[in-house]
């Protein structure tokens, strides 16, 4: 008698209520707690930076109920907040204040006691930021993004806890769909403690309180010169420190890499390449590194008021909890996903800077929309051989594609045109005349490989070649495509022709 | 003459056309790929476990999640205990799990 009672209830696995019961789904199985509740939402974004608040709003758009989840207390990640967008006020800025104090002159332009308001500089630099950061709230708002201000921790495969950043109690999100976007943080370099006073990151280099008098800035990458320019046309005495034999970091064409270098030494930064950082202390107001040839040679010290480390950055997956789902990262941190941004969890797929690929805004907000098109649609495109570089230097440095030295390690057959801005009308008008365009294209069928500028505006004028490039242009649909006169962009047009065939004024 | 006419047609096409608008494409394979900025050329196992181990309990959503309401439809339930107390799965009692695991026998000892 117990037993028939015992073999009824193991057969009774389906629920005989005369009602549908639902097949059981994946995100079912995975996570059986899918009872009414006001915190589900279709799609829940960890990180709001530049790919993560892209990723909600889009979303939004797409009619999935979205949440974000950002531990900063600001949107627009490290970008926003202490990355892009404040170095570039300070950059625009400084180049002002260089300009006023020595360039202006020989445009006919005398002007007087002409003082640095550092204070009133980084005002202006904190009142861009304010103004995005709320831009960025606003657009939540107005398409409809729950904006969770909180440490955003995966405890299920569905589910995230949120630690809140104001305190009060812990709340719990369940969503169908997951975008991780936690972003990156600075790379700190082993034996130097990093005080963001005298030993800093970006982060603290664009918050000193004073010009140092002197400057070492290790890492002669982007941000390194970025910073590194900034604090010179301030003032400071500028050392970049450089393991490799050239400065610009990975992408940057090696021709492109001289001139610059040739151009920001006239200015006053002084460079050490192919030299590597041994150690480095603080003493009383001095900071010293010890550094020597990166092959091995006699070792020196410098001395700096203010170090930068500007080694790299790495991907930031602090308090997220991949452990909890026993999501994978690579050796360098970053978490492994498929081409579809998805990780072996399906639901859950991770953009930007703790992935794979550069670590850029753009290329995290491309894939912000592509993973959330993955979701609605089921098809994204990014086309990584497309994502434009830019460094903020005057003069800049843009670039798209393959660098010569790339190309040339393919064994591809290939032409090469440059083209000068000391040959372009405007740039002559505006004693601006620093750097050139450079193509390369396929020998064969003259499609566009790469375009490296170095030069005035070359960060807006890449533009142009992302879309050939994307488009899949040759050098002669560019050359034959009119340019307004007189423009920096002939100087574009001009290389192009001097591509595949000659250019006019050079 | 001729070479005029022949120059007249050579007209160049540019490398750059109008495709028309674009579409979302069908048919697409979205079987796990190795992202494309990925330093290895495989993915980990882990990926192929778990679709196999979902698959068990029936098929994946086709190339992307399920969107919409989380919470179930109008008398559709993800869990047993979401429906009245009389559908839910009986506790056993440590007599029955004996009487069970026994084969019967620990009812007579």
């Amino acid at each position: 008698m117990l037993l028939q009672t015992i073999s009824a209830r193991s057969a009774s696995t389906s629920l005989r209520l005369g009602k549908k019961v639902a097949a059981p789904s994946l995100y079912a199985i995975a996570g059986r707690r899918f009872y009414s509740s006001e915190t589900e939402h279709d799609v829940v974004v960890i990180g709001g930076g530049p790919g993560g608040y892209v990723a909600a709003i889009k979303a939004a758009q797409e009619g999935l109920k979205t949440a974000c989840v950002e531990k900063r207390g600001a949107l627009g990640g490290t970008c926003l907040n202490v990355g892009c967008i404040p170095s570039k006020s300070l950059l625009n800025n400084s180049h002002i204040y260089h300009q006023i104090n020595h360039d202006v002159k020989k445009r006919g332009i005398d002007v007087g006691d002409v003082k640095l308001n550092l204070g009133q500089m980084m005002k202006a630099k904190e009142e861009s930021v304010s103004g995005l950061t709320k831009g960025i709230e606003f657009l939540f708002k107005k398409n409809g993004v729950d904006y969770i201000k909180g440490t955003g921790t995966l405890v299920g495969e569905h589910e995230i806890k949120v630690n809140p950043l104001e305190g009060g109690e812990v709340k719990t999100l369940k969503a169908k769909n997951i975008i991780i976007a936690t972003g990156s943080e600075a790379t700190p370099f082993p034996g130097l403690e990093i005080d963001e006073k005298k030993i800093v990151t970006s982060t603290g280099a664009i918050a000193l309180t004073e010009v140092p008098k002197k400057m070492v800035v290790i890492g002669g990458g982007i941000i390194g010169l970025e910073m590194g320019s900034v604090w010179s046309r301030l003032g400071a005495e500028v050392t970049v420190v450089e393991y490799l034999g050239a400065i610009g970091g990975p992408g940057m064409d090696a021709e492109v890499s001289k001139n610059i270098q040739r151009t920001l030494g006239k200015q006053g930064i002084k460079f050490k390449t192919g030299t590597k950082v041994v150690s480095g202390s603080v003493e009383g107001e001095t900071v010293k590194i010890n550094v020597e040839a990166a092959k091995g040679g006699k070792e020196e010290t410098l001395e700096a008021d203010v170090v930068l480390v500007a080694i790299g950055r790495r991907p930031y997956t602090e308090g997220l909890g991949l452990e909890n789902l026993d999501l994978e990262t690579d050796e360098r941190g970053r978490i492994v996903i498929d081409s579809e941004y998805r990780t072996k969890l399906p639901h859950i797929r991770v953009i930007g800077d703790v992935t794979f690929g550069a670590m850029l805004a753009h290329k995290a907000e491309e894939e912000g929309i592509a993973a959330v098109e993955y979701i609605s649609k089921g098809y994204g495109h990014v086309n990584y051989g497309a994502i434009p570089s830019v460094m903020y230097t005057h003069p800049e440095v843009a670039w798209v594609g393959q660098s010569e030295q790339d190309v040339k390690a393919s064994g591809k057959e290939y032409s090469v045109g440059t083209f000068p801005f000391s040959a372009n009308s405007r740039a002559k008008t505006n004693l601006d005349t620093d750097g050139f365009v450079k193509f390369i294209a396929d020998k064969e069928t003259d499609r566009i490989l790469g375009i490296h500028i170095v030069g005035p505006n070359a960060g807006e004028m890449i533009a142009e070649g992302v879309l050939a490039l994307e488009y899949g242009a040759s050098c002669e649909d560019i050359g034959r495509t009119s340019h307004a006169h007189p423009t920096l962009s002939e100087a574009f047009k001009e290389a192009a022709m001097a591509t595949y065939s000659k250019a006019i004024h050079s | 003459m001729h070479t005029t006419v022949a120059l007249r047609y050579a007209r160049r096409a540019p490398l750059i056309q109008f495709l028309g608008k674009r579409t979302v494409p069908t048919g697409l394979d979205h079987s796990p790929r190795p992202h494309p900025e990925a330093p290895r050329a495989s993915l980990p196992t882990s990926f192929a476990q778990y679709r196999e181990r979902a698959q068990q309990h029936g098929p994946l959503s086709g190339y992307h999640a399920v969107t919409g309401g989380v919470a179930p439809r109008e008398g559709e339930f993800f869990d047993r205990k979401e429906l009245p107390q009389r559908f839910w799965r009986l506790q056993f009692s440590q007599e029955e799990m004996e009487v069970i695991e026994s084969g019967g026998a620990a009812a007579f000892a």
